[in-house]
């Protein structure tokens, strides 16, 4: 393959050390993050109440179950030119695209989690007298904790992907995704690779540093 | 000489003017837009077929995309924007124009209740167009902004595909679009917009042009000459029969068929009639063509986007052009 269709590592490695001295590019990767911890945030916190309280009431699961099942099989990026259309072009709809795609891994792994909770621990909480709301966060909560972490994982690397997918055709004019689809329509492959490694590379220090981080201050009874 | 000879020297004559050897395999691949209707033309009509060739005829959702494949040997030939022939050039490929299909059209569309009745009064509103870096987004910016006096800065330019463009710009989710037909011709036909610029009126380019890579113009020059030829044929038919192409174009580029509007049908081939009146297909590129490319490269280098200056002439190679237009066989 000759070097302007698959661009060499020595070439590739040159021109990151120069966008990342250019300030549109540190722009560019900030965009990224910005809509990654807005899109992600929100996908834990929503995962993580609407899987207790799936959990926790009958009632209330039975429809979660069957919404979650058929939305989850939906890919994320399909619902862009519909969220475009609602809610218009730039940040949300990206966001909205990385919510859903975080949110699935999250609400399904804590559902299960609350679901495998021996009853004999809530009976025994409820006859010592536990509300509702103690149940929740002195039982429920504590148990669930190994299922939030390998459902933000697992959201994690859904939400990443999903996030440069959007940004490519979600009608926006920056971030890393843009950059690696503006790159390539001008025949710049070395362009393309540099933003294929900067993805890779934060998305490794971002999942191998600060969510292994994080499980393990989380779960520390588990790894003393 | 005898009555043998004669007839074997005619049969050599005849077998050496064929334009190219029967069922000769090209690939071809074109982009899902109005601007390259002469190929569907061609393929649904059998032009490739009467000028020898075995087409294979793959669609492609954009110029970029499809470059791809010409530069990795996926395919023979492309129907595609000559600034993708360009770019890939200035970094070493080895691409050929050997013809022009069609000139640009792109009109700039506003929304009728966001005041918008000029160029100028874009300045501080949004606008969606197609892919950045596309051949659409340099006129956009190099051009028909620059004609205002705005830059991209001026103005939100949301980077999204037609059809999105087209539904965003009737749900007011952006106040103007550059779109090409036929979403121009159906926009207007469905919501309340106005278009207040149409490049190919202020200034003609040439948009899509015909991409060979250098290996077939070497290898396989009657190939290169079958494919002309067949656009010419196809450029010709849509000139002569507007009704039957409108006719052949709906199902490929209106598949969802007639419009509804307030309870009045509008037939698709209507809009496809409307489209080929508007755009101004052409199979030869013209001087007046070729100075436009030396602008807009120009325009690609203030840009950014070319690197370093690439000679048209080391680009564009119209040798079968001339021997069409000379009529020779």
């Amino acid at each position: 393959m000759p070097s302007y269709l698959i661009p060499s590592p020595v070439q590739v490695l040159a021109r990151l050390s120069r966008e990342l001295g250019r300030e549109a590019f540190l722009v560019t990767i900030g965009r990224t993050f910005v809509r990654l911890i807005a899109g992600f945030s929100l996908a834990c916190f929503l995962g993580l109440a609407i899987g207790l309280v799936s959990g926790i009431w009958n009632f209330f699961r039975r429809y979660s179950r069957a919404v979650v099942s058929i939305l989850q099989s939906v890919p994320p990026i399909a619902w862009v030119p519909l969220f475009i259309i609602l809610f218009g072009f730039g940040d949300y709809p990206i966001i909205l695209v990385i919510l859903i795609s975080a949110f699935f891994p999250m609400a399904v792994g804590v559902m299960n989690a609350v679901e495998q909770i021996e009853p004999a621990r809530v009976d025994v909480a409820r006859l010592l007298g536990a509300s509702r709301g103690q149940l929740l966060t002195k039982v429920y909560a504590p148990e669930v904790v190994p299922a939030v972490i390998t459902g933000a994982q697992v959201g994690f690397g859904n939400a990443w992907r999903s996030l440069i997918a959007a940004e490519m055709v979600g009608g926006v004019n920056v971030g890393l995704g843009w950059f690696i689809n503006f790159s390539g329509e001008v025949a710049d492959m070395v362009g393309v690779l540099a933003g294929i490694f900067v993805i890779g590379l934060f998305s490794a220090v971002l999942d191998g540093y600060f969510l292994e981080r994080f499980k393990r201050r989380l779960l520390r009874w588990k790894y003393v | 000489m005898n009555v043998r000879n004669v007839v074997l020297g005619i049969l050599v004559l005849a077998l050496a003017s064929v334009p190219v050897r029967a069922g000769e395999k090209v690939r071809i691949g074109y982009v899902h837009v109005f601007d390259d209707a002469p190929v569907v033309i061609a393929r649904d009509k059998g032009f490739f077929a009467a000028e020898g060739l075995e087409a294979g005829v793959t669609m492609f959702t954009s110029g970029p995309t499809l470059v791809k494949g010409l530069v990795s040997d996926q395919l023979d030939a492309g129907v595609l924007g000559f600034t993708n022939a360009i770019t890939w050039s200035s970094q070493g490929a080895d691409l050929k124009i050997v013809g022009k299909v069609q000139e640009g059209f792109h009109s700039l569309i506003a929304r009728n209740d966001r005041n918008i009745k000029k160029l100028g009064d874009l300045k501080g509103k949004s606008i969606a167009s197609q892919a950045a870096g596309s051949t659409a987004d340099i006129v956009l910016k190099g051009v028909v902004l620059k004609k205002a006096g705005l830059t991209d800065k001026d103005l939100q330019i949301m980077y999204t595909a037609p059809s999105t463009a087209l539904a965003s710009l009737k749900a007011g989710r952006v106040d103007s679009a550059f779109l090409f037909e036929p979403y121009d011709s159906i926009v207007r036909a469905t919501a309340s917009v106005t278009e207040i610029y149409e490049v190919g009126k202020h200034w003609p380019f040439p948009c899509m042009v015909v991409i060979v890579p250098g290996k077939l113009v070497k290898d396989r020059p009657a190939a290169v000459r079958g494919l002309l030829a067949s656009i010419k044929r196809s450029v010709e038919f849509m000139k002569q029969n507007p009704a039957e192409a409108s006719r052949i174009l709906a199902p490929a580029f209106m598949p969802d068929g007639d419009l509804s509007v307030e309870g009045r049908t509008i037939p698709a081939q209507e809009i496809m009639l409307k489209s080929l009146k508007s755009n101004v297909f052409d199979w030869r590129l013209s001087k007046a063509d070729l100075k436009r490319m030396e602008e807009l490269s120009g325009i690609m280098r203030e840009m950014d986007i070319l690197k370093n200056r690439v000679p048209l002439s080391s680009v564009v190679d119209l040798r079968w052009q001339t021997e069409l237009e000379r009529g020779k066989p």
